[in-house]
């Protein structure tokens, strides 16, 4: 596993861990990880450097994490106030 | 064969409000990446706009610092949403499109691209940008780079809006809701412009989840939502705030039309009966507090139009009751 696609492993494993959450909410993680995926190739392609591209990543990962964290918590929130 | 949701523009202002993303604080997920878009691309601007009736709406910006929005006549975006494919003017002095846009003509966008945001289900509800005040060519490699932001752009989006909806119904969550209210509140104070909350309960739903069970309670508020979506105007926003509890937000509305609007859902639930596998004859109460200058929160405004709806309930159930400053005025089924 390369330096880039290990950073994608933190959203993989909280994906891992949605399995009991709405369907929408796992299948936009999902998309969401493929669009990085696509980010990358791109970012290949206009010739950055690995590193360059690695810390990119890792701030979009980041940002993404935190806000599915937070919409998991808003949706479990919602069923409660429901 | 044509596209024809490119040209829905009824639909397509539905799927950008079902965001309920418009007139919402800058975020700094969004700010991320324009500001990568920027550094990457080695523009000047870099932009994600939503476009909207009549405006182009910046829920990011780098490089415009204050600009929030734009008339939707002169803007770029307006013209990459009309499309599947990203828009890319080297040089807008040269468009007949653009030669005469007011920007260009003051020097300051002469090169753009874009690339649209597309909903999963199709509909182009903004675009993700970047321009610049000198001409330029982009190479077909940034172009690309730039439609993968923008999907992640739409990701974000996608996940603020699943967030916000309450999985039974598709109505907003209670949080939601109160987060759509309180940007109308904004405007009110913005604008001076007028608008009402109605919230409403189902008339004896326990009744209903103790005779015919849960299931068939679910089939019930589902079908409620759905007929009330059916009687919105594109603009309203339709809210879940309990269990067989609902609000509705009718912006640019009076108290004259509020209670009008209220009688409209109220007969529209009430009638046919629901067919839930079973026929059920389902009504609903209804409270109905105008904005006014004394409310400043969006519980504030909950709490007013709850007290009529208690006298809605009090009086006999199905019927509508509006909040006065006296007391509630009610109109009966």
């Amino acid at each position: 596993m390369d330096a880039i696609t290990e950073l994608l492993a933190p959203t993989r494993s909280v994906n891992d861990n949605l399995y009991d959450l709405p369907v929408e909410l796992v299948a936009c993680a999902a998309r969401h990880q493929q669009h990085l995926s696509n980010l990358i190739t791109s970012f290949r392609a206009v010739g950055l450097d690995e590193e360059t591209i690695a810390g990119h990543v890792h701030q979009l990962v980041l940002s993404y994490e935190t806000e599915l964290l937070a919409a998991v918590q808003e949706t479990l929130k919602g069923q409660s106030d429901a | 064969m044509p596209d024809a949701k490119l040209f829905d523009e009824a639909a397509r202002l539905a799927a950008l409000r079902r965001y309920n993303v418009l007139d919402t604080a800058p975020e700094e997920t969004f700010d991320k990446i324009t500001s990568l878009v920027r550094t990457v691309l080695g523009v000047s601007f870099a932009a994600v706009t939503l476009v909207d009736q009549t405006r182009m709406w910046f829920k990011s910006n780098q490089g415009m610092d204050g600009v929030v929005e734009s008339p939707r006549e002169i803007s770029f975006c307006t013209h990459t949403i009309e499309a599947r494919e990203p828009m890319v003017v080297p040089d807008a002095r040269l468009d007949p499109r653009f030669r005469d846009n007011p920007a260009v003509q003051a020097g300051m966008v002469t090169s753009y691209a874009g690339v649209p945001l597309a909903t999963p289900d199709g509909y182009n509800v903004g675009a993700l940008c970047v321009f610049d005040a000198e001409p330029r060519e982009f190479a077909p490699a940034h172009v690309d780079l730039l439609k993968n932001f923008g999907a992640l752009v739409v990701d974000e989006l996608e996940l603020r809006q699943i967030a916000q909806c309450d999985q039974l119904t598709g109505a907003l969550t209670r949080r939601g809701f109160l987060a759509a209210a309180e940007r109308e509140i904004a405007r009110r104070d913005r604008y001076g412009r007028p608008s009402a909350l109605v919230m409403f309960d189902i008339d004896h739903f326990k009744s209903v989840n103790d005779r015919f069970g849960h299931p068939v309670g679910d089939e019930v508020l589902k079908n409620v939502a759905q007929r009330c979506r059916d009687a919105m105007r594109p603009n309203d926003v339709l809210g879940r705030i309990g269990g067989e509890e609902f609000a509705l937000l009718l912006p640019e509305v009076d108290a004259t039309d509020a209670m009008r609007a209220a009688e409209r859902f109220r007969r529209r639930i009430e009638n046919p009966a629901m067919d839930v596998g079973q026929p059920i004859h389902v009504t609903a109460s209804f409270g109905i507090a105008s904005l006014d200058l004394g409310t400043a929160t969006p519980e504030a405004w909950l709490a007013r139009a709850d007290v009529p709806l208690y006298g809605a309930k009090r009086g006999g159930r199905n019927r509508c009751c509006q909040a006065a400053t006296a007391r509630p005025v009610c109109q009966m089924a």
